[in-house]
């Protein structure tokens, strides 16, 4: 099987001491729900820059459908972290939102505001949404133009427990449509039923976590947080 | 209507709609970007250009253009210098108009020219300044039309539009330059101080009852007119100055809506 993004050996340093990524080697594959986490300050946000092609490699290779790394909206779209203070006093509306960003049709684009579950508020002002909705619309605005990769950063931050589980099963439905999710998260206890791997970062390296050893990973935290609590 | 009798009435109802369409298009814009304050910085910028062009004897509106468009690019520079304080780059510019326009006008003989530029002069507008507003209005009017998606893209989220594909900082410069142009003539004709209110305040009415981008720049533009006919007619028969009812009236109508939403 073909990998959609590649990272071969990449490494990243902001200054010479400060080493973000250290020969970091991963795949990802189509069709795939993948989470990157890690704790604060680890590099997730550094490597999605690195994936977005805001930042550039110091060495290693990132290959995103076997063509060396272009960012392409064509391919690939990106929901930021807050899109809530984005969308903060922003006077538009649903349809206004996810339509002005594409030349598909009134039709199209109302499909694509059904594919999230916002029909009901497709002429509600963006800020009056809450905060699990404002962030459909924004994953409505990225998908519009069918991108095959859709990247999301920190996409439950400020939402609660319910919209939180109604966005994971929207981004587990879009990856078995055909949309490879790569999503940088805390929340790997929230997500782990719908991911189909993570990838954990920590002291510049990566480890991959499949299924099974996700619930280690989360028993090995959870001790970690507890001796650091009772020390 | 009696005072439509009169043709220098009649040029400032055309001048004061036509402006009324154009300022709030760029106001739309430079409230949503958090900006609201570059109308003023770049309307004390093109002071500097009238007692400049004052001073050398040359065409002030003319000057004040170019002032204004320097102006509005050195604020761009400025603000990716400091990018975390962008509103200080606009105060920065507003403080060296002033200055600027301080030192060239203690310089001028007559402060006749300078007064009405400060205020503005809207029923003293010759057919040449019809003529000059009207290709200006015609000019921004086609660019913002041109640039519509764009710019409610670039406006929503600039760092989403740059990766995906919008040429951010081409339209960006381009909307500086066409805001700096509206600016300049706007301030000759409604005055220097009042110039930025017509472009924000409206905007900001339309914000309170307005449902989505486009119906928020209609009202915009309708709440603008409303200012600025009523605002021609009450001067007249009040004996005001033209430029500063209408503000006035803008203003007291944005309470009104503030206080009628509470």
């Amino acid at each position: 099987m073909n990998s959609i993004i590649e990272f071969k050996n990449v490494s990243f340093a902001y200054d010479k001491h400060n080493k973000v990524l250290h020969k970091v080697n991963f795949k990802i594959y189509e069709n795939e729900f993948v989470a990157i986490t890690g704790p604060n300050g680890c590099g997730k946000s550094t490597l999605l820059k690195l994936l977005l092609n805001q930042l550039k490699k110091e060495t290693g290779s990132i290959t995103i459908m076997e063509q060396e790394q272009h960012y392409n909206y064509q391919v690939m779209a990106y929901v930021p972290q807050n899109v809530g203070l984005l969308f903060q006093n922003f006077p538009a509306n649903v349809y206004e939102v996810v339509g002005m960003n594409t030349k598909k049709t009134k039709q199209q684009v109302i499909e694509m505001i059904k594919t999230v579950g916002l029909e009901k508020q497709i002429k509600h002002r963006i800020t009056q949404l809450s905060g699990g909705q404002m962030q459909r619309v924004a994953i409505a605005k990225a998908l519009i133009n069918q991108p095959k990769i859709l990247v999301l950063d920190e996409p439950t931050t400020g939402i609660d427990k319910e919209s939180m589980v109604l966005l994971y099963e929207l981004l587990h439905q879009l990856s078995k449509n055909g949309t490879t999710i790569v999503m940088v998260t805390h929340d790997l206890a929230g997500c782990k039923n719908y991911i189909t791997k993570a990838l954990c970062l920590e002291d510049a390296h990566i480890c991959e976590l499949t299924k099974e050893t996700i619930e280690d990973e989360l028993l090995h935290k959870h001790r970690h947080q507890v001796e650091e609590w009772n020390y | 209507m009696e005072l439509l009798a009169f043709e220098f009435i009649r040029r400032a109802i055309i001048v004061g709609i036509l402006l009324a369409a154009v300022l709030p298009c760029i106001g739309m814009i430079v409230v949503l970007k958090r900006l609201s304050l570059v109308g003023d910085a770049l309307s004390h910028a093109s002071l500097v250009g009238v007692t400049l062009g004052i001073l050398l004897g040359m065409n002030p509106v003319i000057v004040s253009i170019v002032v204004c468009v320097i102006a509005a690019l050195l604020s761009e520079v400025l603000r990716k210098y400091i990018p975390n304080f962008k509103e200080n780059a606009i105060i920065i510019i507003l403080s060296l108009s002033v200055a600027l326009s301080g030192i060239f006008s203690s310089k001028i003989k007559s402060s006749v020219n300078f007064t009405s530029y400060l205020f503005g002069s809207i029923v003293t507008v010759t057919n040449t300044d019809v003529f000059i507003i009207a290709v200006l209005t015609i000019l921004v009017l086609s660019v913002f039309v041109l640039l519509y998606k764009k710019l409610f893209l670039i406006t929503l989220d600039e760092k989403n539009a740059i990766l995906s594909g919008i040429p951010v900082q081409k339209i960006n410069l381009i909307f500086t330059i066409v805001t700096a142009i509206t600016i300049a003539i706007a301030s000759k004709t409604i005055g220097v101080l009042i110039v930025s209110s017509l472009m924000v305040i409206p905007i900001l009415c339309a914000m309170q009852i307005s449902k989505s981008y486009f119906t928020t720049i209609i009202n915009g533009i309708i709440f603008s007119l409303i200012f600025t006919i009523t605002g021609i007619i009450l001067s007249y028969y009040l004996d005001l100055r033209p430029g500063g009812t209408i503000a006035l009236i803008a203003v007291c109508s944005y309470m009104l809506l503030l206080l009628k939403k509470q």
